[in-house]
Formats: structure tokens, sequence, C-alpha cells
């Protein structure tokens, strides 16, 4: 399935993985959940603070689902 | 014993005078709001003799405290008509405090229109004739003063736009490098300093010694704690000094809440080119700066220095919102653009938040179309001229749409929203309905807890919580105001026990006090009263306390709405 992947901050560096076309757009099997993905990447859990699926929080334990939107961020703020 | 130092604007006259009793125990905003309250009545002109403008250090400015440097600024707000107090980096805070002075406070006003500029040092006050600096920037304002009293000096200076007493006119803080990136930007407070005809503030503590600790080896024990607990937490001691504020573009936008096209929707396609992560970039390989402090004893550093494309200085002190003001709300992608508007508004002298959404609310009134940069400059440099369609501009959104004949007007109290939006963001929606100071996320930034996961998590979609979580940190903000420490500090200590308790450490080791952290939670409370009560006596009711009509529409991706009660608006400001 499609999913469309953003990592953002210091975890931009993981994006050049080859799972990952340059568009950001990923081809998982289904089922899978955030964590899997992430673990697949091989980013560090301990390094993501903030998951955004389609727009709202989501876990590591979330399922992704096919065309959903995930950004993935490490401990940031400002204002 | 700190001392409050009155200027007589009209006889260019001095005094200082020993605090009244309930002075003595405040610092920062809750001296300018106490001494606005008592002192200027509400219901006058903000430009008229009788509105005051007063400077305060936080209680632990000039300490050794980290992040400790803010300046209090307190008025009745020309944009609002209620109390302000706004908020800045710089030199000025710590330089008072350490000259023993607890307030500087400027009266009355000229019957001429002659400048002035003031010049505080160890031993002297001076008031002397500045009309050879009229019309100047602030950029080349500040220069010229370090020029002639030496590049250790801080400046609180006007420009263009505050000599017109417009009002989104700010007042601009030299930052350590002299740079005019540092601002009380919001209400006004420019264009109060303009009707007293003072073209700027100087301030040299050299001479000084250091502040008087009460109980010196407890305050270096507590400091030794705080400034680990500031540079250990992710948010304070990483995100911010990588990325600067700007790092929320994405965040903020992935999150479905970045307004765009004047607050039509959540998501701006070019999000990517105006982030953090851009503007990081982009300085790095222009050989800017990524990371400074907006004053001495920053730990922070979220500051940094934006170069053009010929890798000379374009501008300072880029942040998050103003970039998103210029940027998404206005259409515009080209940071370039972007970074030379934040760079013209220092040096006119008005509000980037105010002006972005300004030149936002000009497009959607069709004076120039929506993402046209170099438009929007050629706008934004008639501010500084005196023309007069640089003064609609000038005097702010709400002027603005009146003037356009715009329907979508996105401020509060006349003051415009900024980076959020409410209807996806709802904590800090009801911080901008029922703050004191008209919309203002600083006051009581429930993004925290909506977006960032920082101090719990309360869901920014629905109303539940949102209320309660906004009223605690409009508290806990104004207290943080106060203590003159950097707001960003509210990180770490919402996230971490110890941390309110380190400042309250601090506060009784300078003072020789026994403050608890109760003590600091009433001391906001008492804070927030006094400028509700300005409020309520300059005739504000809480039909001021709604959102504007636009907030009705449906939002998009998240397709919420703005929908609170006046009477579920009101628990946010009963105490």
């Amino acid at each position: 399935m499609r999913v469309e992947l953003r990592l953002f901050a210091s975890l931009g560096k993981y994006a050049s993985h080859p799972m990952i076309s340059t568009e950001g757009i990923m081809d998982l099997p289904s089922l899978i959940t955030v964590g899997d993905l992430v673990d697949r990447l091989g980013i560090p859990r301990q390094e993501i603070k903030l998951i955004f699926l389609n727009g709202v929080h989501a876990h590591l334990d979330s399922k992704v689902n096919e065309n959903d939107r995930l950004g993935l961020f490490p401990p940031i703020g400002g204002g | 014993m700190s001392r409050i130092l009155r200027i007589d604007t009209k006889e260019k006259t001095y005094s200082f005078e020993s605090p009244a009793a309930e002075f003595q125990a405040l610092g920062g905003r809750a001296l300018t709001s106490k001494m606005i309250l008592n002192e200027v009545p509400a219901t006058c002109h903000p430009l008229s003799q009788f509105n005051k403008l007063v400077f305060a250090p936080g209680l632990l400015s000039g300490s050794p405290a980290a992040n400790s440097g803010r300046l209090s600024v307190g008025s009745k707000s020309p944009l609002t008509g209620g109390i302000k107090e706004s908020n800045t980096g710089g030199l000025v805070s710590q330089k008072l405090a350490r000259l023993g002075i607890k307030a500087l406070v400027l009266e009355d006003r000229p019957g001429d229109d002659l400048y002035s500029i003031i010049v505080i040092k160890k031993d002297s006050v001076e008031i002397l004739p500045a009309d050879e600096y009229r019309g100047i920037c602030n950029g080349e304002m500040i220069t010229k003063l370090w020029e002639r009293f030496g590049t250790r000096v801080g400046v609180a200076s006007i420009g263009p736009a505050g000599e017109q007493r417009l009002t989104s006119a700010s007042i601009q803080f030299a930052d350590p490098k002299g740079h005019p990136g540092r601002a009380a930007g919001r209400g006004g407070l420019g264009a109060v300093m303009g009707s007293k005809k003072i073209k700027a503030i100087v301030v040299d503590d050299s001479g000084t010694d250091r502040l008087a600790l009460h109980d010196s080896e407890a305050f270096k024990t507590a400091n030794k704690q705080w400034v680990d607990l500031l540079k250990n937490h992710p948010v304070s001691g990483e995100g911010l000094p990588a990325y600067g504020t700007a790092v929320l573009v994405n965040l903020i936008n992935e999150a479905g809440a970045l307004p765009t096209k004047n607050f039509r929707s959540g998501r701006f396609d070019n999000a990517h080119d105006i982030s953090g992560e851009t503007m990081a970039e982009t300085i790095e390989k222009r050989g800017g700066i990524v990371s400074e402090g907006c004053h001495p004893g920053c730990v922070i550093r979220c500051s940094q220095v934006y170069h053009d494309r010929d890798n000379n200085y374009l501008t300072s002190g880029f942040e998050y919102e103003t970039i998103w003001a210029f940027g998404a709300h206005c259409l515009i992608k080209d940071l370039d653009d972007i970074a030379m508007m934040d760079r013209l508004c220092d040096d006119f002298g008005v509000d980037t938040i105010e002006t972005g959404v300004t030149i936002g609310v000009a497009m959607e009134g069709g004076l120039i179309p929506w993402g046209d940069g170099k438009a929007a400059i050629e706008l934004l440099k008639k501010v500084g001229t005196g023309d007069p369609m640089g003064k609609i501009i000038g005097n702010g959104a709400a002027f603005t749409g009146q003037a356009l004949g715009v329907d979508r007007v996105p401020v509060v109290k006349k003051q415009a929203l900024p980076a959020y939006d409410p209807r996806a963001v709802k904590a800090v929606g009801v911080t901008y309905a029922t703050t004191p100071m008209g919309a203002d996320h600083t006051a009581g930034y429930g993004v925290c807890q909506n977006i960032l996961n920082v101090g719990g998590t309360i869901d920014p979609l629905k109303k539940e919580h949102n209320v309660e979580i906004s009223k605690d940190l409009q508290i806990a903000t104004a207290a943080i105001d106060a203590a003159g420490l950097c707001l960003f500090v509210a990180f770490p200590v919402l996230d971490h026990a110890e941390g309110l308790q380190l400042i309250v450490d601090m506060l009784n080791a300078q003072y020789g006090l026994s403050l608890t952290t109760d003590d600091v939670v009433q001391l906001g409370i008492s804070i927030l009263k006094d400028e509700h009560e300005f409020n309520r006596q300059a005739g504000f009711t809480k039909k001021d306390d709604r959102l504007p009509d636009m907030f009705k529409e449906t939002f998009p991706p998240h397709n919420t709405t703005w929908d609170f009660t006046d009477e579920e608006l009101l628990k946010a400001k009963t105490f």
C-alpha cells in the first residue's frame, strides 16, 4: 500500500533510505504499525517524540492505512 | 534598594524615588501592570499626556540566572485600547537591573515636536536633544548610538513608524551584536514612545558592581541545576538552538493548524520552502549564524542571523510567527522575501505579526495579489515613508480591513491573531480570546499540550480541558514574565516538577525571601486580576473576548469550528 512519509528536523537524515522515494512515498505491506515502519527504516524509536497520522496525534502502535500521511518529529518546540 | 526612575518628557527632568510599598516585591510584568492600573486613567487616549510607558526588568534580571534577561514594557495600548505588557530580550533589562533601576517610567509628553534621547549611566541621567535622529531607521539608529556611547550600551529605539504614532509601532532593542532584532513588538508601544518624543533610550551600566545576592551560594547551587535543566531538555537544549522557532512551520502544518491564505486552511503547500529546516540550511550555506542568544546569559540560543544571497546580513531574530505571517498567511513562499520584510519591520519599527497579518488582509482586499512577495515588500516600504497607504498598513489588520472593506479580519481586541489556528489548536484559541492582551499566543501557550506533548497532552480539536489549560498557562506565563525569564524555560519547567522550585529557590536566594511555589502561582493570578481590572475600567466586556465570525467557518483539513460560548470562555478568567 502507498503511504506518504515525512521526516522532519533531525529525523531528516533518515529520508535518504532506499525504501522512501524522493517524493516521500513508501510502498508497504498492509496492517503495518508506525513502530514497524520506523524499525524497517532503522530509525531509533527513542529519537521520535511526535507522530502525526493525517494531522492527528498517533502512537508507535497506531495502524497505518493506504494513502495515509505520516509525519515524524523529534522533540521540538518554539513559539 | 532598587529605585524607580521617572522621566518627565515635557519638562525634560527626572526623579528617582523609592518604590511604594505595594511595588517593592514586584518586577517585570507584575510591576508594569500594577503601575499602569494605579497610575494611568483607563479611559485616557493612549497617545495623550495621561498615558505612561513603563520599562521594568524581571525580578531575576541582572543576576547570573540563565535566561533571565527579559524586559517587560507596559502601557495602555494604542492598538487594543487595553492594558499591554510587551516582552523583549536585548541588553536593556539586565543593565537597568544592575543600575538598581526597578522601573523606568516615561510620563507626560512635550508640547513641541522636538525629539529627545534618554541616556542613563551609573551616576547620571540625561535627556538630550535628538532631532538629528528624526526619521532614522532602527538599524542605523543603534549603529549611531553605539558609535557615540560605546558598543556595550543597551539601546531601545523607535523607527519611522513610532514617530508617526502608528498603532502597530514597536520598540526595537539592540541584541548583543547591535542588530535591531529584538522587539517589544505587540500592541503599538512604539507609538506611545513616539507620542512622548523619545527617539531612543541608552542604558550604560559600566562601573556598576555585580548585583548583590542575599545568599550567593544558594543562588549558585540553584542556578547550576537550572542551567542543567534548560540544557538537558530536548526542546530547549536541542530543537530550538538547531532550527530556531521556525522549526514549528513543518510541525504546525503537519498538525493541520498552519493558518493559510488568511485562515482558510491549515496546510500550506509550500511549507517546506519556509521551514526552519530550510532556514537553517540557507543560513549555513550563506555564512550566517544558526544559533545565538537574544541576551547575555541565554543558554537556549534560539535566535539567528540570516544572510542574503550575496552573503551579507539581512535580518536577525527571524521567528516562526514572522515567517508564518508573511509566508503561509500571504501565500508567499520565498524565504528571502520574508526575511526582507522582517528586516523592514525591524528597521521601521513595526510588529511583524501585526504587519504580516495586515499584508494578508491587504491581499484579501485586492490591494496586491496573493503570494506576490515583491509587491508585499513594496507595500511595506510605504510604512517607512509616511505615505498615506503606509499609514493604513502601519495601523494594523483591523484598521486596514476597515479601510479596504474586508470582512475577514483575524483580530481579537483589534490585535492580529498569531500563527496557530484557534479551530485546530483550541487551547491557544482560548488564550487569544481571553488574555487581557488581545490575540497573543505567548500569553498562554496551549500549543504545548495541544501539539507538542509538553506538560501533558490535550486534544487540540475538542473543547474538553482547553479552557482550564489556557487559564493555568496564562497564570504561569504571567509569573514567568514577572521573573524576567524567557518564556521558553516553560518547556522544561512544564515537564519537570523541580523546575518551578528552582525558580523559587533563585528568587529566595537573591532577595532573602521564603516564597513557595504557591506564592508564585498567586503572583501570576494577581497580575492577571490587575490587567483584567484595567480593561474593565477601560470599557471591555465579554463581547471583546469573542473571536471574529470568520472562525465559525469549518477549517480544513480537520473541518473543526470555533465553538466556545461566552460563558465557557469566562471560566478562563475567573480566579
